[in-house]
């Protein structure tokens, strides 16, 4: 996950971005303490909205605390410690590393020995994270092996070369639940995962072929200029997933953090689209 | 379980809460939201609590004068489909109806590719949509609304597609804001319509 889904803060009201923000903090501080230390320093958006969707699928109950913050040198507002954080921590580590054992076996030469410079960091918090949620790790090991092989044969494919990364999220949203709840989340955690690979994909899609590397976008439209000249059919299938997500999750909305959730799935994924282009036009326009 | 609070609202609530609520709720879960989702069952069975309480609530008020439910009624997510549809994927409805996703796909693979009709994109595009594949999906119904472009059960099939929960406090018709190939015959259409009208009588 890469931090691509975040609210659009404009939107909340205050006591709900104040809400936002203390999740944030807790999955910080919880991270530090049960998972690794390190694990505060590679924290993401993406993570938030997954502890926020395990937060209102699991109606757990939860009580803020004011808390100091070493990083910031002052009191942060945070979550009482709760499963949802916890769980959400544990996953960010598992994830974490797989995605790096992966990475170390996809690349060559620099950017693999700097990968396998941080892999024994990462081993630690797998190790920690794997005694908490046993269960969860086996499912996200098995889950990303089958997405290593998956992505290798979808070449143009894109629904079929992100179906295995949503494959992931789908048991990083669900697992441990039950019933009705996990049934939500399997979808929501699905077309999350999807959003976030295409996003990704289109993120990068320069760069990958800068260095002549996989991506389903540029492997479906051609090249990265094609890519880019079909932004809008891309952000189309971005907002198809989201809505898909805002469906699932109305199965099981009517708890308070409703609007916070439709705020990140509606507004959010379209907002983070709309800046890459952004950031993109005025790189291309400061290149002039 | 307490009707009202299936509804959520109170007990003292007005007729017309009540079917303010119902109609909300109604128009949350109906099936044509959820059509070909893994959450169909799910979002039926909640449809079925909210008639079963709507019906209850009505009862109960038996002796009140309200009347006329406004019910849209469960009903199935099926496929018939309102428009026409050919024999040949009769069986392939019946396919998807009972969730046999795969048995349909491999089916539909039989078709050689130059006898595939707007029935039958519009069918594989139901497969691509329950598996999550969005892509494919909206390229498959967008097919089918391109060969067939007065059949309202694709266009609409496709409409829904993109729309959010109903519930959704920020859902907008971002979707709709492109103008699609359907959107494209409809306008043409509508413009025949209205030439035929203010034309003078031959």
């Amino acid at each position: 996950m890469f931090g691509y889904i975040r609210p659009v803060e404009s939107e909340l009201l205050v006591k709900e971005y104040e809400f936002y923000r203390a999740v944030y903090c807790s999955l910080c501080k919880t991270g530090g303490r049960r998972v690794s230390r390190f694990s505060r320093f590679f924290l993401n958006y993406d993570f938030v909205f997954l502890a926020l969707v395990r937060l209102a699928l699991t109606r757990e109950q939860v009580s803020t605390e004011r808390t100091f913050c070493p990083y910031r040198l002052k009191k942060k507002t945070v979550l009482a410690e709760n499963d949802a954080v916890t769980y959400t921590t544990a996953a960010f580590g598992l994830l974490s590393y797989y995605k790096l054992c992966d990475d170390i076996a996809d690349l060559r030469g620099f950017r693999r020995l700097k990968k396998r410079l941080l892999l024994p960091l990462f081993s630690r918090m797998r190790r920690k994270a794997a005694r908490l949620y046993p269960e969860l790790d086996r499912q996200v090991a098995a889950a990303m092996e089958a997405f290593s092989i998956a992505e290798n044969k979808a070449g143009s494919a894109v629904d079929q070369a992100a179906d295995g990364f949503a494959a992931i999220t789908r048991i990083l949203a669900s697992c441990g639940l039950e019933g009705e709840a996990k049934d939500v989340a399997e979808v929501c955690g699905y077309h999350l995962g999807r959003f976030i690979y295409i996003i990704d994909a289109f993120d990068d899609c320069r760069e990958d072929d800068r260095r002549s590397e996989y991506n389903c976008l540029n492997s479906r439209y051609g090249s990265a200029e094609a890519t880019e000249a079909h932004a809008e059919q891309v952000l189309l299938t971005l907002k198809d997933s989201m809505a898909a997500f805002s469906r699932a999750y109305a199965l099981a909305d009517g708890c308070p953090l409703d609007n916070l959730i439709y705020n990140v799935a509606t507004l959010g994924g379209e907002a983070a689209f709309r800046k890459i282009m952004q950031v993109r036009k005025d790189t291309m326009n400061g290149s002039v | 379980m307490d009707p009202y609070k299936v509804l959520g609202i109170s007990s003292d609530a007005t007729d017309a809460e009540v079917k303010k609520a119902y109609r909300a709720l109604a128009k949350k879960y109906h099936p044509d939201n959820y059509v070909n989702n893994p959450l169909a069952d799910l979002a039926a069975e909640k449809m079925k609590q909210i008639n079963e309480a709507y019906d209850e609530i009505q009862k109960q008020r038996a002796a009140g004068s309200s009347s006329g439910s406004s019910a849209g009624g469960a009903g199935g997510a099926s496929y018939g489909g309102s428009g026409a549809q050919s024999g040949e994927y009769i069986r392939v409805r019946e396919l998807i109806n009972a969730g046999r996703f795969s048995e349909a796909e491999v089916l539909l693979g039989r078709k050689a590719a130059s006898e595939r009709t707007a029935e039958w994109h519009f069918l594989y595009g139901h497969i691509m949509l329950h598996k999550g594949w969005m892509m494919e999906a909206r390229q498959e119904f967008e097919t089918a609304c391109r060969m067939d472009p007065y059949n309202s059960e694709y266009q609409n099939t496709l409409v829904r597609m993109g729309q959010g929960a109903s519930g959704d406090p920020y859902a907008r018709s971002t979707h709709t804001s492109g103008c699609s190939g359907c959107d494209l015959c409809m306008g043409l259409l509508c413009a025949d319509c209205l030439c035929d009208c203010v034309s003078p009588c031959h």
